[in-house]
């Protein structure tokens, strides 16, 4: 019998939602629903669930799984998805999966065959940039989740000898730096959707990395301390200080 | 557990058809519920309410247009709303499928069912004399505008909002109503579970005051990052805890719970983010009515807590890290803020004037526990605004003023005696609140006083506001220790008092950081 999906993103200013139905590891996308709301997820994302399934003629009991974009992204967008998401999870009873959220753009563009870099924008000057290989309708992923200066990633990028296709939300900010360094998707392809979202999951369930499922062990993706923990670093450069357990790079399952 | 709202299913029916004979002088058939209900063109909901169907009703889709064939509601369940919340639903679920206009006949002499109807946005358009056969009454038809437009989508909206109300209040077991709460404003992570307004069942904090300490206060990205780590693990060791004091195997179950409460305000927005995401995923896929709880009104129902006399009109005196004022209560639900701090909260100079004197952090309560020892008469530190006339505070020339004293001392190469300095400083602050606060009292004609915050736990401003207030007749409240500083017992008290008023927060609130706790 065939599973029902819901799948959310709020880590940017884009929030994308979609309904998925599930067969072993392969997920079709039911309804989505992409839109800007800047600094509105918390106030529309429940609303919009319940649009959502009520456009489906479905309530929520007949959910059987949730999934939510883990960033990077805004510290507090990621917070509005996930936590909401283990609101329902936990409250439904159901289990909670997570995948990175540029995982999701980068699902974008399974039919393009070759590498793609997306930057997602970690605002104060920086991007948080992955770099995948896509080929034959799958997408790999060739870097680790991290933060970085865009003319670092883009000195990285220019050094690849192969064409490289590049999309994000960084690139509102970057694109005359990164369109040195390859061809910029059209920017309507800037940003997650829904869909994406439903592709990364299905992909972490052909590879057996959907992690627990258990919605009190997911955790968001910062890449980046708090500033406080960050000026602590800055200033004991050489000491060892102990890792406050906040923030780890990965964080979580 | 509250009433709700799904789809009919075939299951139903004999439920179904108990209903539909004793509502219809010509009811449908069993087989006529069991075709429409099949059908891909047709919307069939119920209400339920422990397990026993309360009402039901269908529409049929054509274009986009929708004709609601049949809503009934079982009689022991009439007039509380219930026929409202289905049809609220029903209309959502048809807009959601397409429907622009949505018509229905009524029976003409059925007063409550147009009445209902035109509150959702009906208009009789005309009638057919003779429709119902069994009583010769004719069909009142009615339409709706299109339900696009705004005036129509702000009908919807009200009575969306009256249809989760009376699906949250049917069947409350008024007096034993079980809440849980959560609260993250600031730096601990709580929930607590409490029946009937006064059974507290369960109350756990997770502090985070250690991830805090090293950076001299509270850091709010972590506070916020703590809160999402912890949410789901403080919440489940509530429910656990509160299964074990009840008896049963196993957790309290979020199907035992009658609505969750949630602190909406005020606090650190990103913190408070996380507990409200959460609380409202929570609330919406268990079923449960949402309550939101303003984190001082929390503070002063802590007082409520343990003793029974507290009853408005009161004053409160509310002093934490964050707040320091003075409120009059004339009633449950209204607050006036007589004055409140024009700078520095009263808990945010005592931790300052701890890091001055190196005490680490948070260091108020050490400086409380160091000015027992010490004369408060030793130094002679400004009383500030004692003679303003009013009820404003200010902390920060006294802090200023300690500091001063502290760094003169160790210019002159004086040895500072703390705790005389812990204790000159303290008795500063508690002259100018005790003298506030039994004004407050008396010009308000209160004989109930509340102290309520982080603060409340100084034994010494306890002591002294006893000792000025009760010889004037005035009963002096002070919560118990564990409920002075942030915790989510106090929530669920404030909580199920909102409960009570029928007050819920819809799925679309938003966090409100500097939230207000008058009413006007």
């Amino acid at each position: 019998m065939s599973r029902l999906v819901l799948a959310f993103d709020t880590a940017t200013e884009q929030v994308a939602l979609a309904l998925g139905s599930r067969d072993g590891d392969r997920v079709t996308t039911l309804l989505g629903r992409d839109f800007p709301a800047p600094r509105a997820a918390l106030g529309v994302l429940l609303p919009t669930v319940g649009e959502l399934l009520a456009n489906a003629g479905m309530t929520i009991s007949a959910l059987t799984e949730i999934v939510v974009g883990r960033g990077p992204g805004s510290f507090t967008g990621v917070r509005i998805g996930v936590a909401t998401a283990k609101g329902l999870a936990h409250g439904a009873g159901l289990p909670l999966y997570g995948v990175s959220t540029l995982d999701a753009l980068a699902w974008r563009f399974r039919d393009h065959d070759g590498l793609l870099g997306v930057v997602g924008d970690a605002m104060r000057g920086e991007v948080y940039p992955a770099l995948y290989r896509i080929a034959c309708g799958y997408v790999e992923r060739l870097t680790p989740e991290a933060v970085a200066p865009p003319e670092r990633i883009a000195q990285e990028w220019a050094a690849l000898d192969e064409p490289l296709l590049i999309a994000g939300n960084g690139l509102v900010k970057y694109a005359d730096r990164f369109g040195e360094v390859g061809r910029l998707a059209p920017p309507e392809s800037w940003s997650v959707t829904g869909e994406g979202l439903l592709a990364a999951y299905a992909a972490h369930l052909v590879s057996g990395h959907a992690g627990s499922g258990d919605p009190g062990a997911l955790l968001p993706i910062y890449t980046r301390l708090s500033d406080a923990e960050e000026n602590e670093r800055t200033r004991a450069v050489g000491s060892d200080l102990p890792d406050s357990g906040v923030a780890g790079p990965g964080g979580g399952s | 557990m509250a009433a709700h709202v799904r789809a009919l299913a075939i299951e139903d029916l004999d439920a179904v058809m108990s209903i539909e004979r004793l509502s219809f002088p010509a009811p449908w058939t069993r087989s006529m519920f069991a075709e429409e209900i099949s059908r891909n063109d047709r919307v069939w909901l119920a209400v339920e309410h422990d397990g026993e169907l309360l009402g039901y009703g269908g529409a049929m889709l054509v274009g986009d247009e929708a004709h609601v064939m049949n809503l009934a509601v079982a009689a022991p369940a009439r007039r509380r709303g219930i026929g409202r919340a289905l049809l609220s639903a029903l209309l959502d679920l048809l807009v959601g499928r397409g429907a622009h206009r949505i018509t229905l006949e009524v029976r003409e002499l059925n007063e409550d069912a147009i009445a209902l109807y035109e509150s959702a946005g009906l208009h009789d358009v005309g009638r057919r004399p003779g429709y119902y056969r069994e009583t010769g009454e004719a069909a009142v038809i009615m339409w709706t505008d299109d339900l696009e437009s705004p005036g129509a989508a702000a009908r919807l909206e009200v009575l969306r909002r009256e249809a989760a109300r009376a699906l949250a209040l049917h069947g409350m077991p008024r007096g034993a109503e079980i809440v849980l709460a959560i609260e993250t404003s600031c730096d601990e992570t709580a929930a607590a579970v409490l029946r009937g307004g006064s059974e507290l069942l369960s109350s756990i904090v997770a502090s985070q005051v250690d991830f805090h300490s090293r950076f001299g206060g509270v850091v709010p990205e972590i506070a916020s990052r703590k809160h999402t780590e912890a949410i789901v693990a403080v919440v489940d060791e509530a429910l656990a805890d509160a299964g074990a004091v009840l008896g049963q195997d196993g957790p309290l179950a979020f199907a035992q719970l009658d609505a969750i409460a949630v602190t909406y305000g005020p606090g650190l927005v990103g913190a408070l983010v996380v507990g409200l995401a959460y609380a409202k995923g929570l609330a919406m896929a268990a079923g449960l009515p949402l309550v939101g709880v303003n984190h001082l009104e929390g503070h002063i129902f802590a007082n409520t807590f343990l003793d029974p006399e507290v009853e408005p009109p009161l004053v409160a005196l509310l002093v934490s890290g964050g707040h320091t004022s003075l409120v009059y209560v004339p009633h449950w639900g209204e607050y006036r803020t007589l004055g409140e701090t024009l700078d520095d909260a009263t808990g945010e100079a005592f931790d300052k004037v701890a890091k001055v004197l190196g005490l680490g952090y948070p260091g108020g309560p050490v400086i409380s526990r160091l000015a027992e020892q010490g004369d408060p008469a030793a130094i002679d530190f400004p009383r500030a605004m004692l003679n303003s006339g009013d009820y404003s505070f200010s902390l920060s020339g006294l802090k200023t003023a300690v500091i001063n004293h502290i760094r003169h001392a160790r210019e002159a190469g004086r040895e500072i005696d703390v705790p005389d300095l812990a204790a000159s400083f303290q008795q500063a602050v508690i002259d100018v609140q005790v003298a506030k606060a039994l004004r407050a009292v008396q010009e308000c004609g209160v004989s109930t006083f509340c102290l309520a915050g982080g603060v409340a736990a100084n034994r010494a401003l306890r002591d002294a506001l006893s000792r000025a207030m009760e010889p004037q007749g005035v009963h002096v409240s002070v919560p118990p220790f564990e409920l002075c500083t942030d915790n989510a017992a106090m929530i669920a008290l404030a909580g199920t008092f909102r409960l009570r008023s029928g007050e819920f927060l819809d799925l679309a609130a938003e966090a409100v950081p500097n939230l207000r706790l008058d009413t006007h």
